[in-house]
């Protein structure tokens, strides 16, 4: 029996998959067994796309086709909740199981706060993540500063503060992140900031993080974050994966683990918010970089706190349709519409098609406003500095009304 | 219940970014970002974000077409390839003109022109990219490298995601220095901005010569659709030569690039002229009277309209074939989707009209196309980063220089044009304009005001008015703005609604033009 706050070694029973999952295929087996098993009717998950750069998410309905999905690829940045929302009915109609990193997790709570996804039909895989390279980024800083032909590489992992590339003949080479970071390879710039590395808020977290002894690379560390989470454990033990206490210093390796990537991410954040400048200075760079939109829309469309029916973006009166380049009150919305629930995904920069650092300024206020009002996006399901509401009614009350107040900021009744 | 993600080349301009499009359930449902794209690294601008919804839009054509009287009606493959085969007895050489759209993948242009050759015996073969101008050297992402750019043309709107590399290379610290007729995106990012009186963008483009420093220069030009796109490029290929530059000349469409590989005739020397017959493919000429006409295409163009017989085509989503883009890079356009019932692949309707007319272009797939085209290349090989094709020198043909613009009197304004982010020209426009997203922001074709001539004139922001030259004269609708100057109207290149910017420019880059209220 597993319950929730428990810590294991699992491995899968399976003999594929242990073979081609990452740590003894634990995620691998517990995928396919929730599908065998009918307590989920799709996994939502991730494979190799064109290349292991390339990291496509599919649904998978067939247990026989998770085996494809096995392995971890650490290019992609996917946000998987929204897709839930956007192409599976934010799962009202059929039970899910999600592979998860640390800003899907957060992304996934603050859209089912919104009533986006149904949180019931959702079995939540969480991933350990230390941060994900860009795919093209990735293969120029294995060219240049691995000296490797990105072609020859079969794998690609970030253990133990480096970036480590194996070669089709086997050659191994890792580079310290830090050194690499320093001369502007590495991660991306939202995931250096990130510190959500061990996904609690998932119904389980799983990565190699506190595997130790015999079992290093053979086992996955699996802690279980909910009660859901114990139930799938409990019913797969035995039959999809084997799975043992963890031994010696591993709790104590893990914490060391974790606690040495957020000591990372703190400097991240550090260096990147500084280089932002304070007050009227901060404000000039901020008008300066997103003078360059273009409007492409791509910050919206992929944001997992952008969920309006009716975007405020989009009414004539904010922002004249159809201007290249937009005026600043099209960036002022975004700011004051989503800041205060940022997870710091990244999308808003990675997809931006003018590289305006839209992240790294929604991440800053986004702390700014957790400090004022204590609310932290993603970590549960309590609400938002800005309450919800249901959009129609809400816009019934306002226009038949005449306020123009939606949120009520200062909590009085 | 099935979701997978296909990647794919965006069928807009000649930067060739690339998106996945998300097939649920066998159907594109919608777009998500392809990270893996040696091009643009995932990102796009709103064309490629929007470009799905045109994909099982409405407005598809799924059946033939045949004229009836006044009317175009339905009618069998059977039905319609006969009347093909009729309307095309005995009719080649000079007597025919083949237009292949530069948005078409290399597999259909090719299969198109070996109809022109060897079925309808003709040279006359041309695309809308034939505009005399010939020079894609350097990449894409080496802009970013560069230590002074000069753009030509504003390209932040006609090639964003070049325009990106641009910026880069500003924040890298080099000079930006901008030609351009309006205070465009392009001209606000740059360090030095060489305004090109209306007509005058070739002497503006000698007069940036004077700013230009730097080890690891890049020329830029956008090209657009005028008569005077070559004059215009030459003075640009001029001065990167003078400063020992990297030129290359960005094409307008998603493969112009190939179009131009392949080989089509000057468009100067096909267009304009009459024909007994006209075989048209995904290319908007606006409507052909006189001769028989001929059309595939996947919607009913302003060509398409006025045709004798339609043949509905497979659009992007639907196809397997390539693309190559400004930096001659061969991309895979993947099919991610089956044909709408009762269409075709273009080059499936090319082989089957070959067939009727008694000449045999028969291929099992696209890849079959493409592998008489490139032997030593393979699909396989294209499928992770394409293949770039090695530099060719840089060809711009002669052209006459325009002329500078002499507004006043009846047309007291000096109208200029260029690209709008929103929509494109031709079959671009085509496919623009069945995006509805950019439908809403761009309802339809506009003109820019400055402020003081809006006052002056009495008009607002949205309204409808008419804008006219001494070629003819459109509807448009008003933006006011500090973009233009005082005495200058800017209407974009596009078509929208029926509407094109040819109706007033007849191909010239700026003109004498008056703008009137509607009643």
């Amino acid at each position: 029996m597993a319950a929730k706050g428990d810590m294991l070694w699992a491995w899968a029973k399976d003999s594929g998959a242990l073979d081609r999952g990452e740590c003894g295929g634990a995620v691998t087996a517990l995928l396919k067994y929730a599908l065998e098993s009918g307590e989920v009717d799709g996994v939502l998950t991730v494979k190799k796309g064109v290349d292991l750069y390339d990291a496509q998410p599919i649904l998978v309905t067939d247990p026989e086709m998770i085996a494809e999905c096995a392995g971890s690829l650490h290019c992609g940045t996917l946000l998987m909740p929204k897709l839930i929302k956007k192409y599976l009915n934010g799962a009202r109609d059929m039970k899910i199981a999600v592979t998860m990193k640390g800003c899907d997790a957060k992304a996934f709570y603050e859209l089912v706060k919104r009533q986006q996804i149904k949180i019931e039909n959702v079995l939540t895989i969480g991933l350990n993540c230390g941060g994900s390279v860009s795919p093209i980024d990735a293969r120029v800083m294995i060219e240049e500063k691995f000296g490797l032909n990105p072609d020859d590489i079969v794998k690609e992992e970030i253990d133990k503060g480096q970036f480590i590339v194996i070669t089709k003949d086997g050659e191994h080479k890792g580079i310290k992140i830090d050194e690499l970071e320093e001369e502007g390879y590495g991660r991306r710039a939202n995931c250096q900031r990130c510190k959500t590395k061990i996904p609690r808020q998932c119904d389980l977290a799983c990565g190699n993080w506190g595997v130790i002894g015999d079992k290093a690379g053979k086992a996955t560390f699996v802690e279980v974050c909910s009660d859901k989470g114990a139930e799938l454990v409990t019913k797969a033990n035995g039959k999809a994966i084997e799975t043992t206490k963890p031994v010696g210093p591993a709790l104590d390796i893990r914490g060391k683990v974790e606690g040495a990537m957020f000591k990372l991410g703190d400097k991240c954040r550090k260096e990147q918010f500084e280089k932002l400048g304070e007050g009227r200075k901060r404000l000039d760079y901020i008008m300066d970089q997103t003078s360059r939109c273009i409007k492409c829309y791509q910050c919206i469309e992929n944001c997992p706190i952008c969920y309006c029916v009716e975007c405020s973006t989009k009414k004539e009166h904010l922002v004249d349709p159809g201007d290249v380049t937009p005026p600043f009150m099209f960036h002022l919305i975004r700011y004051s519409h989503i800041a205060d629930s940022c997870v710091n995904c990244g999308q808003c920069q990675e997809l931006c098609a003018m590289d305006i650092p839209n992240a790294l300024f929604m991440h800053s206020l986004q702390l700014e406003m957790q400090e004022m009002f204590g609310y932290e996006p993603g970590v549960n399901l309590d609400l938002p500095v800005l309450a919800l509401v249901e959009e129609p009614a809400e816009r019934k009350r306002l226009n038949d009304t005449g306020d123009d107040q939606i949120f009520n900021i200062f909590g009085q009744e | 219940m099935e979701l997978r993600y296909v990647p794919t080349v965006c069928p807009f301009c000649g930067t060739g970014c690339s998106f996945n499009l998300v097939v649920k359930d066998g159907r594109v449902a919608g777009v998500a970002p392809f990270q893996r794209s040696p091009v643009c690294d995932g990102k796009t601008c709103q064309k490629g974000h929007y470009a799905y919804e045109l994909v099982n839009s409405e407005a598809r054509i799924t059946t033939p077409l045949i004229k009836k009287g006044d009317e175009l009606v339905e009618a069998s493959w059977d039905d319609a390839l006969a009347v093909v085969a009729d309307g095309l007895k005995g009719v080649s050489g000079g007597d025919v003109a083949v237009f292949a759209s530069a948005n078409a993948t290399n597999e259909d242009i090719y299969s198109l022109k070996k109809l022109a050759s060897d079925v309808f015996k003709t040279e006359n073969f041309t695309s809308c990219a034939a505009t005399g101008v010939d020079a894609s050297a350097g990449s894409i992402r080496d802009i970013a490298k560069a230590d002074c750019i000069v753009a030509v043309g504003n390209i932040f709107e006609s090639h964003p995601l070049i325009a990106r590399r641009i910026a880069n290379a500003k924040d890298n610290g080099a000079k930006i220095i901008t030609v351009d007729s309006i205070n465009s995106s392009m001209a606000k990012l740059a360090d030095e901005f060489v305004k090109a009186a209306p007509g005058g963008e070739i002497e503006a483009v000698k007069e940036a010569a004077a700013f230009v420093e730097g080890s690891s220069i890049v020329v830029l030009y956008s090209i657009g659709v005028t008569y005077y796109e070559a004059a215009v490029a030459a003075a640009a290929k001029a001065l990167a030569d003078e400063k020992g530059a990297t030129f290359c000349a960005l094409p307008s469409q998603s493969n112009a690039r190939g179009a131009l590989d392949i080989g089509v005739a000057p468009a100067g020397e096909i267009f304009g002229k009459e024909y007994k017959a006209y075989y048209v493919m995904g290319e908007d000429l606006g409507p052909i009277e006189g001769g028989f006409v001929v059309v595939q295409d996947s919607f009913l163009s302003g060509t398409a309209k006025s045709a004798d017989v339609v043949l509905p085509a497979a659009v992007y989503a639907e196809v397997d074939g390539t693309v190559t883009n400004a930096e001659r890079r061969i991309q895979l356009v993947r099919k991610a989707q089956e044909p709408a019932e009762g269409v075709k692949a273009n080059w499936q309707i090319v082989s089957e009209v070959a067939e009727k007319l008694g000449g045999s272009i028969a291929y099992e797939s696209a890849e079959a196309i493409f592998n008489e085209m490139y032997g030593d290349l393979s699909y396989d090989a294209l499928q992770k980063d394409g293949f770039v094709k090695e530099a060719k020198a840089a060809v711009i043909a002669e052209c006459a220089e325009p002329a500078a613009v002499s507004a006043g009197g009846e047309y007291p304004f000096a109208l200029v044009t260029g690209p709008t982010v929103w929509h494109g020209y031709g079959a671009s426009g085509t496919l623009s304009e069945n995006c509805h997203s950019l439908v809403k922001e761009i309802p339809a074709i506009f003109v820019k005001v400055n402020p003081a001539d809006a006052k002056e004139l009495d008009v607002k922001s949205g309204q409808m008015v008419s804008v006219s030259s001494e070629k003819g004269s459109i509807s448009a609708m008003v933006k006011v703005s500090k973009d233009v100057d005082q005495g200058i109207i800017f209407v974009p290149t596009m078509s929208l609604g029926g509407e094109c910017i040819c109706k007033i420019t007849g191909g010239d880059k700026a003109i004498a033009a008056k703008i009137e209220k509607e009643a």
